[in-house]
């Protein structure tokens, strides 16, 4: 705010030295439109102030186990334009809080924002007054709706705050939603990607040499982008719908999504292993014969195990970490006026090794296991940015078209000082669009396993970053035990569920 | 003087009234489509549906002229893509049928409840147990009605499908035999507007 005035008493200083009146006034229709540009950047946060910024000392905050700071600063967004963002923030930092009413909420609160902008009408004055400004500012004066990955696990964690309160039929409902929610983002998504590849095509020649540029910058996103068919379809979400549809006592439905995971995710032993087992317990025969001459080794084990009844099983799901933060880059764009340097966003985190969880149990001085991965949201968020790209060049030609629109504007009505503003303003407004869930964990890996009934004593220990932890689990009979075990920094959070 | 502050007061009252949000009562069987989800108007079809066809089946009218039967109502389980609750629905089907003096009903969830008061009569020795309600003396029930409430939705850019389907069965509990069953199908879909804020 405090440059809003700055400015606009210079331009006022300015337009005092020239006596001409109808200057004047251009001038001060200048200085007007710029502070009211400010003052729209001050109160929706992130146009000129990058979303990393915002929620970096938040998460900084979870990782020594603060959450009622965070929790207060998010609430202040309750209502801004990237209300969906915050709240999905907010849902997941209560969550892991272990405060299950908070976080139920303010993830019914995202799903109605998702739901009232997928319903909104499809002229919409206000999505034009957002398009219009975009062009005078950057990317992030569009409201945020939300990537395709980011609305799957929203339903999903909805479901586990179900699990939590045992409620296994509400579950039953989120983990629909979230299958809905990756069907439907299979059929739109290919539509979009295909109208935004053709609307860069009609603009060839402009873009032609923009995408080059841009290619150049993205290069070492492709192997990253290359783990993952799609943005969106995630194996750890089906997982966790195939664990609520065998409490439901649906085995046949169970089955389907353990099958679409292991399409997904099919290197997974523990996936193997429940294939196998689901496809002998429903009499499955011919799939069952290709997934046994497929994972040999598996099979064998799956017959000569499961002898003893007073079992029940524990299934561990790991989030590990954060998802990486996309970070801003300047890329040389061709303009009529020479090159114009253009802020995009990119990710620039590398590939890490996997980083298991070990389960052991001291006092039985039993090793129970490793974790293995299921789902690398890394990849998801990666390749969610790449399939923008044709869209976000179009955007940004328009733009700087716009911009140096307004630049000649300033230099007629004010003459050099208006350039010189005019350039300032362009520096200043040229900000990436870096707003993305960033209290994702960056990778999802899962162990399952029996153990007999009662209460079990585990140490957990993650050796990559040093942390472990202690937690007491009880088992029932022919029972499932889900622990969900969170990693921010060096401190694992732990939510055990006994079913 | 006096009439321009009237103006200014009645204006003031006139504005403060246009901002007050606006509440009025309507009719509750009114056919509701604020949007597609499970409403008000579903629930009453469902519930309709489901009453007339019971007591209009020719078994079921067979049995009920000679005698009441007693059901029990098992929870309806919701395989829909909403968090509906079922339990509403069964009570305005149980009600309605109640009400037909066509069948008798045993609540399966407040078996604890009628438990703790049982005890309190008979056991705590404050209730003078000439008046006490006896153990034993319930009616085992003769039917039990279940089912099951589905839903396919299907999206598209700028429209939303949603297909629901309630299944409601009537089981003899001795015999295991399905006497009546049936189902109401609904289909709505909601189209986003062309021009709008």
């Amino acid at each position: 705010m405090k440059d809003c005035r700055c400015l606009k008493k210079c331009m006022r200083g300015a337009g005092n030295n020239k006596v001409m009146s109808d200057r004047f006034r251009r001038l001060f229709f200048i200085g007007f439109s710029v502070s009211v540009l400010f003052t729209a950047g001050c109160s929706t946060s992130s146009v000129f102030n990058s979303y990393t910024t915002i929620m970096n000392p938040l998460i900084d905050g979870l990782k020594a186990r603060k959450f009622d700071h965070a929790l207060k600063v998010l609430d202040k967004h309750r209502k801004s334009n990237d209300k969906i963002l915050y709240l999905l923030e907010r849902g997941r930092i209560a969550q892991i809080k272990g405060d299950i009413e908070v976080s139920m909420e303010d993830y019914e609160a995202t799903m109605e924002a998702v739901r009232h902008r997928d319903e909104k009408a499809i002229i919409s004055a206000s999505d034009i007054g957002a398009q219009t400004s975009t062009f005078l500012t950057n990317d992030n004066t569009i409201p945020y709706k939300g990537e395709g990955y980011e609305k799957v696990f929203l339903h999903q964690f909805q479901a586990f705050n179900y699990l939590a309160k045992k409620d296994i039929e509400g579950a039953g409902v989120e983990v629909r939603r979230a299958n809905l929610e990756q069907h439907v983002a299979l059929e739109m998504h290919e539509k979009e990607v295909r109208k935004a590849e053709e609307k860069a095509r009609e603009k060839r020649i402009e873009t032609e040499q923009a995408s080059a540029s841009l290619n150049a910058a993205y290069h070492h996103m492709d192997d990253i982008a290359g783990k993952v068919k799609n943005s969106f379809q995630n194996a750890y979400t089906f997982y966790l719908s195939g664990i609520v549809y065998e409490l439901l006592n649906l085995p046949n439905d169970a089955y389907i999504d353990y099958k679409k995971a292991i399409e997904i995710f099919p290197d997974n032993t523990y996936l193997q292993r429940d294939v196998i087992r689901m496809a002998k317990a429903l009499g499955m025969n011919q799939e069952l014969n290709e997934y046994a001459s497929r994972y040999a080794a598996i099979r064998a084990e799956v017959e000569n195990g499961g002898g003893d009844t007073n079992t029940g099983e524990l299934i561990v799901f790991f989030e590990n970490g954060f998802v990486p933060q996309k970070r801003e880059i300047k890329v040389p764009i061709p303009t009529p006026n020479g090159f114009l340097a253009v802020a995009f966003p990119v990710y620039t985190a590398k590939w890490p090794d996997v980083e298991p969880l070990a389960l052991s149990e001291p006092e039985r001085k039993d090793v129970l296991g490793e974790t293995e991965p299921l789902c690398y949201v890394q990849a998801l968020a990666v390749k969610s940015l790449k399939e923008k790209v044709p869209g976000m060049i179009v955007r940004h030609l328009l733009r700087s078209a716009a911009k140096t629109a307004f630049q000649y504007q300033a230099k007629d009505s004010v003459g050099v000082a208006g350039t010189i503003l005019s350039s300032l303003y362009n520096v200043i407004s040229e900000k990436a669009d870096l707003r993305s869930w960033l209290t994702l964990p960056r990778d999802v890996q899962i162990m399952r396993n029996h153990l007999s009934a009662g209460i079990h004593h585990l140490h957990l220990e993650h050796k990559a970053s040093g942390a472990f932890s202690d937690v007491d689990i009880s088992m029932n009979q022919n029972g499932k035990t889900i622990l969900r075990v969170i990693r921010t920094g060096s401190v694992l959070y732990t939510t055990a569920i006994t079913f | 003087m006096y009439g321009l502050k009237k103006l200014i007061w009645s204006l003031c009252i006139a504005m403060g009234a246009g901002c007050a949000t606006n509440v009025k009562y309507e009719d509750a069987t009114k056919v509701e489509t604020t949007t597609a989800d499970f409403g008000s108007t579903d629930l009453q079809q469902i519930a309709n549906k489901m009453v007339d066809s019971l007591l209009s089946f020719p078994a079921i009218v067979q049995t009920t002229n000679e005698r009441s039967p007693v059901v029990f109502v098992e929870t309806i389980k919701n395989k829909t893509l909403e968090h509906i609750d079922t339990e509403s629905i069964t009570d305005s089907i149980r009600t309605k049928i109640l009400r037909s003096g066509k069948f008798r009903f045993v609540d399966m969830t407040k078996v604890n409840a009628a438990k703790k008061q049982f005890e309190f009569q008979n056991e705590s020795g404050t209730v003078d147990q000439a008046t006490a309600a006896a153990f034993g003396r319930h009616i085992g029930a003769e039917y039990m009605l279940y089912g099951n409430f589905a839903s396919i939705v299907k999206k598209s850019d700028n429209v939303k499908d949603v297909y629901y389907k309630f299944t409601l069965n009537l089981m003899e509990l001795e015999t295991g035999i399905i006497e009546w069953a049936d189902e109401k199908e609904i289909r709505k879909i909601s189209e986003r507007s062309l021009f709008g804020w």
